[in-house]
């Protein structure tokens, strides 16, 4: 039974664990494998974690939209923010990047079966990442 | 669980090799209590092994604090390597090409086995004022 489900949050560390978390259960809901979890689990704790860095500057009150759903084969994430950009491509890398060059991009990538940057993504301002993975 | 309790750490020696098990989620937040722990513990120069079995979440935030280790026992000429690490762990690593900088071996023993011997080795664990040049 497919399902779709989005929640508001802030750039606060302590936010970004239980929104992490509840892409995991999300996806445990949904019948995913063990290391399918934690590769979503880990990739959206990515992307989260470079909303809050790199839109918000490490500030805890940015915000953050996080939406989850499920077709019934894929989970499709889309995390918005409305900071400044994440970072200036459309794609993530494909080849490992130096440290600070963006391998979290990278990591993310590597873990999700596709994955998207759009900006701006409202009105001039923000990024939206789009990520999915087959599940089974 | 509270903020302060995700990440667990765990040093014990083997005769002058440090192991440091660590337990839970090593992110960006939890990261720095395990750099604090290195530089008390693994800065004075024993081997290190870090035993990461346990680990339930890593992000870069955590590999960066993996690499600074390494980067630090390279400097003092002494090995920094991973025993047991978790499947998720292994995979992160291998992603983010840290398993060439720092080496993971499947047990404990395997990652014993590949240290170098040290003068001090094995009986008489940590000399008292040893030297270290």
């Amino acid at each position: 039974m497919p399902w779709r489900f989005a929640i508001r949050l802030s750039s606060a560390p302590e936010e970004l664990r239980i929104a992490r978390r509840l892409v995991a259960a999300a996806a445990s809901e949904a019948g995913a494998d063990e290391d399918v979890i934690s590769d979503l689990e880990v990739a959206v704790g990515e992307a989260l974690a470079n909303a809050s860095v790199h839109a918000y500057g490490g500030r805890r009150r940015g915000r953050l939209e996080l939406e989850v759903g499920f077709d019934g084969t894929h989970l499709e994430i889309v995390l918005h923010d409305r900071g400044k950009p994440v970072a200036a491509a459309k794609t993530v890398p494909t080849e490992l990047p130096p440290p600070g060059m963006g391998r979290g991009l990278y990591l993310i990538g590597q873990l999700m079966d596709e994955v998207r940057l759009v900006h701006p993504d409202l009105r001039g301002r923000g990024t939206a990442v789009h990520m999915r993975k087959r599940l089974r | 669980v509270h903020g302060d309790t995700l990440l667990g750490l765990e040093t014990t020696y083997v005769g002058s090799v440090l192991i440091i098990r660590v337990r839970g989620e090593l992110d960006r937040l939890t990261a720095p209590e395990l750099a604090r722990t290195l530089e008390k513990t693994a800065a004075p120069g024993p081997d290190v092994i870090l035993v990461l079995t346990d680990i339930t979440y890593l992000d870069m935030g955590g590999i960066k604090v993996l690499e600074a280790g390494a980067h630090a026992a390279r400097e003092r000429g002494r090995v920094f390597v991973v025993a047991e690490p978790a499947p998720m762990v292994r995979r992160i690593m291998e992603i983010v090409a840290l398993d060439r900088v720092v080496p993971a071996f499947t047990t404990l023993d395997d990652a014993l086995k590949h240290l170098p011997p040290r003068p001090s080795d094995p009986d008489d664990a940590r000399p008292p004022g040893g030297k270290l040049e």
